[in-house]
């Protein structure tokens, strides 16, 4: 554009524009869906792997045979993946409220949460971790047992990597004080909160009830 | 202007050069024992027949696109980048011309179903086969780098079995079923039917049939590791009587020596590794990792057909398979003159 | 912004010195950092695009090399210049450098320089993460190169079939090798079509409405959303197969003994496999619609059904992956299933073609080397596709899987239906990337070598198939004749690398020496051609209005610009999904060292994982730190408002009183 070409020419003045919004209006909240849609797709193959093993195992679950006695039914516990669950989809609710908070720049309240919500995905951690124990096999012992703990493993990393941004949330808020940008964030790591909540109750249901059903 | 059209002229011949340089490699090499294109029985036949309508339909197609090409860069109006880019071209013409792509655009599917309906016949007729009953059943197991042939019987003393050669009575329905032993492995018969990969713990079997005698090659057609090329195998299709004389002849118990050159060398094979890996039926021997041997001699062929059945060949196979099929699982073996001699006699003796 | 606000646009006040000094602002608020610190800290789309070119090529040149050994050892029965193991490593690496390494990076690389210049902005949308995935990229193919070197090269093919690449039979690292790399330079590519998405959602210039959008953009997008759920499978599989190889790991995916499958390896594999051949073909069709619309001086005919078939094709593409396995004992209605959908992908093909054919055959043709590697690609692919219908059908396919018929297609298709399109497209846009003229002498020379040396290897493949030879075979013996066919096919091969010298000769000599290009040597319709050659580090001092399909074929002489950008930080123009109405302002960061230190770290992480499980938890206590360093170096926090407005000069500011004189 040479300058005398500019000189009189119209002009869409967008000085005035804000310079952070919230949801689909914010890049960053489109980088995070194509982040879980790829990950979605992930956990797409694996249960699709897991009907492949279904189909090769009968019985499905396999009997364990590497103690005695056999154990016959070996399909996975119900109580400790059922706390599990209850709490990941209570913890939605303080999600949900660290979310508007920060929407409304509500700085105290955020503090308060992100602690909240930090110490709950701890929780959920420790849990997880204790939940391998209810599938019965190790990751080496069939497919079956790769499988599950593949799946419960993947999610598990995805409580991990949530827990990671919400210590740098915490960390920024605590240091700096909450600003658009990072109320922004802080809405784009709810949502992914919910993913790894939604995508939970599916996985949970074919992990636990899909050997019942099947 | 000028430029272009030397651009035009040098791009159009370097066309028709291409076009030569193909045509003439088109006809180098047409049909043989080991080609798709040249049938020895009804199903590589019709698979003949569907591969030429496919290939005349998509060859007609393909010169009506590259005559609409050329045509195209030889009859328009040649410009510069300075033209004015034409932005509002005239809508009756682009109507027509939005006509004429629909209308190729049905071609194409109406040429598409033709080809996808004669397909699914085609592949019906083939395995349509299976519906008559079996009279010859024939066990192939794969294995890295060999085919194990295996002739069952009712009763299991007249079973045969064999390596990387199989032949089959002419104008008879054969069943093969299939199998691998280690990774996946493709058997391929290209004169007498598709390709099925052999994958271990899938068995599975077709049906086919030679309509007339001949000698054919097939090889593997799945990577299966260092020796996948040299894994060939050959068919002879042959007349029932020459069949049945060849069967009677396998099933025999191996021939024992009959001089004392080959009783050292049964003694060698005996005594040192050759039998912890292979079978001479009517001997101790009896390794199930390598060919079974009972009747090598009436083989042409041994290392999977990769190499004659002549006393050199058999004697550097013994002794250094390594420089023949690197990777092989066959080993290494030192022997002294004599004790060589007197091996591949005794082998060469098992007819 | 609302459409009343945005008709209120008034007249600019801009003096040209007020704009000569916000044009030196701007450069030097975008500017790229100097010497090897600043090498590994850029961030401008255009360094990072070119660079993932530019190692594209060099990996596509190796695995060129690869293949003139592959060729001189089968000019001949029983010859001796490879042997077996050599020559499977060879074969695998060929295959998994040009599929990973060259083809599907190139397509990015050229999505990631050209898509912010097309849609109208100055960078993408995470320039962070761009370089992040470049570094990934680039380790990703040095391990497999490195692998080869020392004898560790992969040789289970680039497909890498278990049980043969299993713990069983696939013996050391060597598939191990593979699967790292393939988790690596997946990660890029998912790095890249994220990053190509959002730019392409968010930051089009106002006017671009969707339908306004130039078709390499779409074609970008498509293959972008393609790569996103296809990607994934083979991350998955290949990570299974490491698990299942890994000594404390052991899984049984694909130990049939305890409940695992091959078959589902195949299935796995070909779900990514055969949507990563569209996500390399449907990007070098916007190239192609590019070309053909400039050389044809005529809108494109045909845009709505061109995006459409890229779509249909993006989507077909995914229900086609079982006729790579139609020779496995898979039910035979099924198969034939494939059979339906792998004939029905061919329509939207053809109407592309078909369009194409319409724009050329109405249009005034300025023929030049662009256009002439289009017509390559035209008499090549289609070829290709043809045989790609053989292949389709069940029986037919029997006969000619797993032979070098298959090779002939997937060269003619991929080689004729990518790389001549691509080789348009460098004749075509190296103008603008370098301010030259290659030279059209040599683009004739490269053409004419290109084509003949092309089918001289490729076409009596087809032939050597149907007459029985088998893929991946290191020899033949004699007697199958196969001989004089193969040796033609070699000769060609090295007309071929001939080529590829000559390219590289017109480039090296072009860059210095080429004619100088101007801003729009091609009179082209896009936005990239209405800046400087090359572009300034912040492309467009204003951001263009867009008023038509063909930005600059129907830009009018008083079009507006946008003004209103901050010129002393990294600020863009964010503009909604449909009708790219402005709606807020983005600021990027500027250039840093974190994404090359987190690339080290993911790499380590991956190449760990060939030998311990372990590197996976310790890679990501590592990777925490570097992500952590990375968010917190966001300053962005402390920006406008928080930065006094003197100190943050906007362009175009409408204040013709002030003194002109710019502040830190």
């Amino acid at each position: 554009m040479m300058a005398e070409e500019m000189i009189g020419r119209k002009t869409v003045d967008v000085g005035d524009l804000p310079s952070t919004l919230f949801d689909h209006r914010a890049p960053l909240w489109w980088g995070n869906l194509w982040g879980l849609a790829i990950e979605t797709a992930v956990f797409g193959i694996l249960v699709s792997v897991y009907f492949a093993v279904a189909m090769n195992l009968s019985p499905f679950p396999p009997p364990k045979v590497d103690r005695l006695p056999v154990l016959n039914d070996s399909l996975p516990d119900l109580f400790l993946p059922t706390i599990t669950l209850v709490v990941l989809l209570l913890s939605v609710i303080p999600a949900v409220w660290l979310d508007v908070s920060a929407r409304r720049m509500d700085e105290r309240a955020v503090k308060i949460l992100v602690i909240v919500t930090l110490v709950l995905n701890i929780v959920l951690i420790v849990l997880r971790a204790f939940e391998f124990k209810a599938l019965h096999f190790r990751w080496d012992a069939n497919a079956y047992g790769s499988i599950t703990w593949t799946i419960l493993g993947m999610h598990m990393l995805h409580l991990i990597v949530l827990a990671a941004e919400d210590v740098y949330v915490t960390v920024w808020t605590y240091a700096r004080g909450l600003d658009q940008k990072h109320a922004l964030d802080i809405t784009v790591t709810a949502v992914y909160w919910y993913w790894i909540a939604g995508t939970w109750v599916l996985l949970y249901t074919l992990v636990y009830f899909g050997p019942r059903i099947i | 202007m000028q430029g272009e059209n030397k651009i035009i002229t040098i791009t159009v011949n370097s066309v028709r050069l291409t076009v030569v340089v193909v045509v003439t490699s088109a006809f180098a090499a047409c049909g043989g024992n080991q080609s798709a294109l040249n049938a020895a029985g009804i199903q590589s036949e019709r698979l003949d027949y569907l591969w030429w309508l496919f290939f005349i339909i998509c060859a007609v197609v393909y010169l009506i696109v590259i005559a609409v090409l050329i045509a195209a860069f030889v009859r328009t109006k040649k410009v510069n980048a300075d033209a004015e880019p034409d932005l509002t071209p005239q809508p009756e013409r682009e109507k027509r011309l939005s006509n004429i792509v629909k209308g190729a655009v049905a071609i194409t599917v109406i040429l598409l179903f033709v080809l996808m309906v004669v397909s699914f016949r085609t592949g019906r007729a083939i395995n349509s086969l299976s519906q008559r009953p079996a009279p010859v059943s024939i066990k192939v197991t794969g294995h890295q780098w060999w085919w194990e042939i295996e002739y069952r019987n009712d009763d299991p003393s007249k079973n045969v079995l064999t390596a990387n050669e199989i032949h089959i009575p002419v104008g008879q329905l054969i069943k093969l079923e299939l199998q691998s032993n280690d990774v996946i492995h493709s058997f391929w018969l290209p004169n007498l039917h598709g390709k099925r990969d052999l994958i271990p713990n899938y068995p599975t079997a077709f049906y086919f049939e030679a309509d007339k005698p001949g000698t054919y090659w097939g090889q593997c057609a799945e990577f299966c590791g260092y020796q996948h090329a040299k894994m060939r195998f050959r068919v002879t299709a042959e007349s029932p009587e020459d069949f049945e004389a060849w069967i009677t002849a396998q099933q025999q118990s191996s021939v024992q020596p009959s001089n004392d050159l080959q009783k050292r060398g049964e003694q060698i094979f005996l005594t040192t590794v050759c039998a912890q890996c292979h079978t001479i039926q009517g001997t101790p021997a009896g390794g199930k990792v390598g060919p079974n041997l009972t009747h090598i001699a009436s083989r042409p062929y041994i290392a999977a057909g990769s190499l004659q059945n002549t006393r050199d060949h058999l004697a550097a196979w013994v002794t250094d398979a390594q420089s023949i099929k690197p990777g092989t699982k066959m080993p290494m073996n030192t022997y002294s003159q004599e004790d060589l001699s007197a091996l591949i006699e005794y082998i060469e003796s098992l007819k | 912004m609302t459409e009343e606000e945005l008709n209120k646009i008034q007249s600019s006040q801009i003096t040209p010195e007020r704009m000569e000094e916000e044009r030196r602002d701007l450069e030097q608020t975008w500017s790229e950092p100097k010497g090897i610190v600043g090498w590994f800290s850029a961030t401008d789309h255009k360094t990072i695009g070119l660079r993932i070119i530019v190692t594209a090529f060099i990996f596509f040149a190796l695995g060129g090399v690869l293949a003139l050994f592959m060729r001189l050892q089968l000019m001949n029965p029983e010859n001796g210049i490879l042997g077996p193991d050599l020559y499977n490593q060879f074969f695998t690496t060929h295959g998994s450098s040009m599929m990973f390494l060259f083809a599907v990076p190139v397509m990015e690389g050229m999505g990631i320089y050209l898509v912010p210049l097309m849609v109208g902005t100055r960078n993408v949308a995470f320039p962070r993460l761009n370089a992040l995935g470049y570094y990934v990229y680039l380790i990703g193919g040095i391990l497999l190169y490195v692998g080869l070197l020392l004898n560790v090269g992969p040789d289970a093919g680039w497909f890498a079939y278990v049980p043969l690449s299993g713990p069983e039979y696939g013996i050391g690292k060597r598939v191990d090798l593979w699967s790292q790399m393939v988790s690596l330079t997946e990660v890029a590519a998912l790095i890249g079509a994220v990053n190509i998405i959002v730019t392409v959602f968010k930051f089009r210039a106002p006017g671009m409405s969707l339908n306004r959008i130039p078709l390499f953009v779409w074609s970008e997008v498509i293959a972008s959303f393609m790569v996103i759920f296809a990607m994934p499978a083979v991350m998955i599989s290949s990570s299974l197969l490491s698990m299942d190889r890994l000594t404390h790991v052991s899984t049984h995916f694909f130990n049939q003994a305890e409940g695992g499958d091959p078959i589902l390896w195949q299935h796995l594999f070909w779900f990514f496999g055969h949507p990563e051949v569209y996500i390399i073909f449907i990007p070098a069709t916007g190239f192609v619609s590019m070309i053909v619309t400039t050389f044809s001086r005529r809108k494109t005919f045909g845009y709505t059904a061109l995006v459409l078939t890229m779509i249909a094709t993006g989507f077909i593409g995914f229900g086609v992956w079982v006729h790579h396995m139609f020779a496995t004992p898979l039910p035979q209605l099924g198969q034939s299933i494939f059979t339906a959908s792998s004939m029905l992908i061919v329509i939207p093909n053809g109407v592309q073609i078909f369009c194409w054919l319409v724009t050329l055959w109405s249009g005034r043709l300025n023929i030049k080397a662009p256009l002439v590697f289009v017509f390559g690609f035209f008499v090549i692919f289609v070829l290709g596709g043809l045989t790609g219908v053989m292949l389709a059908s069940v029986p037919l396919d029997l006969q000619l899987h797993d032979t070098f018929f298959v090779v002939a297609h997937l060269h003619y298709v991929l080689i004729g239906g990518a790389v001549f399109p691509l080789f348009g497209a460098i004749y075509y846009w190296f103008p603008k990337w370098t301010g030259r003229m290659l030279s059209e002498g040599a683009g004739l020379v490269n053409f004419v070598l290109l084509f003949i040396g092309f089918n001289m290897v490729f076409f009596p493949m087809h032939i050597l198939g149907l007459n029985g030879m088998p893929r991946r075979i290191y020899t033949y013996v004699a007697e199958t004749g196969w001989g004089d066919l193969n040796m033609l096919a070699t000769i060609g091969a090295f007309v071929m690398g001939l080529a590829v010298l000559t390219f590289i000769a017109n480039v090296a000599y072009s860059i210095k020496f080429g004619a100088v290009a101007g801003e729009n040597p091609w009179g082209a319709d896009t936005l990239e051609w209405s800046i400087a050659s090359p572009p300034p580090s912040y492309n467009y001092q204003y951001i263009p209005v867009v008023q038509g399909r063909h930005a600059l074929w129907s830009r009018t002489k008083d079009a507006p610009v946008v003004t209103g950008l901050h010129v002393n930080i990294r600020e863009i123009l964010a503009t909604t999904i449909h009708d790219a109405m402005p709606e807020h302002k983005y600021d990027l960061q500027g250039p840093s060292l974190i994404p090359f230190f987190v690339a080290l770290i993911v790499g380590a992480m991956f190449i760990g994982f060939m030998f311990t499980p372990w590197s996976l938890p310790i890679g990501m206590a590592l990777l925490f730190i570097g992500f952590f360093a990375w968010f917190w170096s966001n300053s962005v926090g402390d920006r406008p408002p928080f930065m006094p407005a003197e100190e943050n000069p906007t362009a175009g500011d409408s204040m013709p009183n002030e003194p002109a004189e710019a502040t830190a």
